[in-house]
């Protein structure tokens, strides 16, 4: 076997071990993931062990200056199957997106509740971004968002999580944030 | 064989790459200012993310060019192809295998399993493609058959070990899902429970005894790589899961290699 070989091969077999480890479900395998920037190190687990298994829904409300809300209005991510969805899906990567950040959102909370920490954090920002560009009422002042969970076999949805309520102008606050982290 | 397993890899990915490149377009404004927007992404806490070339790439402005990237992969594999030029397809690999990583890193959300099984191919097929040594070509395409028995293990074993898995409540539930469900299969297997915890069944059984393809004769190898192929199918129809199918079907002509050298 020439060098090259050797550490081709190496690197391959390297690679494939670390992939197998991944595949397990502990904090240090989560240590290793967070490190692993380009993702090379997949989760092949596909809906397992536990599957999505009920609607995640997003509304906002706007607020006007005399503190009376408008109705909530529902951000519509996902579409009835088609049948050309198997080979023309884009809404798929509008609906994971928004799974994923929602799940880092919530696990962001069990870290901590502080509101300054909460609105700091990437997901709760780019749910606010969001939701500042969808249209909002004439004359609000204020938006506020929510998510809504509900179980496949549920009539009812739960809420899940509740905005703070942000100024319609809060692109300001997003821009300082920015500038603090650059 | 070698060559025309190259070749129906690279139709593969090229094909997944072209339509997910599209779809970017499609929905620009997720990745502008949307749930997968650059300025916010970019705040993660590594430093990488806040260096100017990245900035300077990722930039809102010139995502359509960042798709467009994507779609020259897909062009250079296809033009690779139908000309049959081993260059352009080796090129076509290592730019695939570029654009996936450049994806990856500009945001970590909203990516999935066929993200991160087409970046591997790209870059195994990208070090098969450029390499004379018979040694390495061998170990790139068991590396890619052992990574598609990892996969359908893993993803049967941990199926199997949940309960609502094997009665079929996970397989009404999720196709009840308006996420990655069909309304009228959904509400088909409620109805039917017995049907959806024998589909359950199916399909948990056909990946985690995937393996066997390794150990048993032909044609019945065949049978189980051909049962996993249509399961891609189904799931694409069904959940709408359409680069899942490109994306995994790009591993099979080295899975089908390598069981060709081994009988």
């Amino acid at each position: 076997m020439t060098f090259t070989e050797i550490i081709t091969i190496s690197f391959l077999m390297v690679l494939f071990i670390f992939t197998v480890i991944s595949q397990f479900q502990n904090s240090w395998v989560d240590k290793i993931r967070q490190r692993d920037l380009f993702n090379f190190l997949p989760a092949w687990y596909f809906f397992a062990p536990r599957p999505v298994t009920y609607h995640l829904y997003l509304f906002y409300r706007d607020e006007y200056e005399d503190g009376s809300f408008t109705a909530w209005k529902r951000v519509l991510f996902s579409e009835k199957r088609k049948w050309w969805h198997f080979i023309w899906n884009p809404k798929k990567r509008l609906n994971k997106a928004f799974f994923d950040i929602f799940k880092d959102l919530m696990d962001h909370i069990k870290i901590s509740s502080e509101p300054e920490f909460l609105v700091g954090s990437i997901p709760y920002l780019l749910l606010l971004t969001f939701i500042n560009k969808m249209e909002h009422a004439p004359f609000a002042l204020r938006t506020q968002f929510a998510v809504f969970k509900q179980e496949a076999d549920a009539k009812d949805a739960e809420l899940l999580f509740l905005s703070f309520v942000h100024d319609l102008e809060e692109e300001e606050i997003i821009e300082n944030q920015l500038t603090i982290y650059a | 064989m070698h060559n025309q397993v190259i070749f129906f890899t690279a139709c593969f990915i090229a094909s997944g790459l072209a339509v997910s490149s599209l779809e970017m377009l499609k929905v620009r404004s997720l990745f502008s200012g949307g749930l997968m927007n650059w300025e916010i992404s970019r705040m993660r806490s590594v430093s990488l993310f806040r260096s100017r070339l990245l900035n300077y790439i990722f930039h809102e402005t010139r995502f359509p060019y960042f798709a467009i990237f994507r779609l020259i992969a897909a062009i250079l594999l296809l033009t690779g192809i139908l000309s049959g030029t081993h260059i352009l397809i080796s090129l076509g690999f290592a730019w695939s295998f570029l654009s996936y990583i450049l994806f990856t890193l500009r945001t970590p959300y909203g990516l999935d399993g066929s993200d991160q099984a087409a970046l591997l191919v790209c870059l195994v097929y990208s070090i098969l493609c450029i390499s004379q040594s018979a040694n390495i070509r061998l170990a790139c395409h068991i590396f890619i058959a052992a990574q598609l028995t990892l996969v359908y293990f893993t993803s049967g074993w941990n199926k199997l070990k949940a309960k609502d898995w094997r009665n079929g409540n996970y397989m009404w539930k999720l196709f009840s899902t308006s996420f990655y469900g069909m309304e009228k299969l959904g509400a088909f297997l409620e109805k039917h429970k017995a049907f959806a915890s024998f589909s359950s069944l199916s399909i948990i059984l056909a990946e985690t005894f995937f393996f066997l393809y390794w150990l048993v004769p032909a044609p019945y190898c065949w049978f189980i790589l051909a049962a996993l192929g249509i399961f891609h199918l189904l799931t694409a129809i069904t959940m709408g899961l359409n680069t899942f199918l490109w994306a995994f079907l790009a591993m099979y002509p080295s899975a089908v290699y390598c069981r060709l050298l081994y009988s």
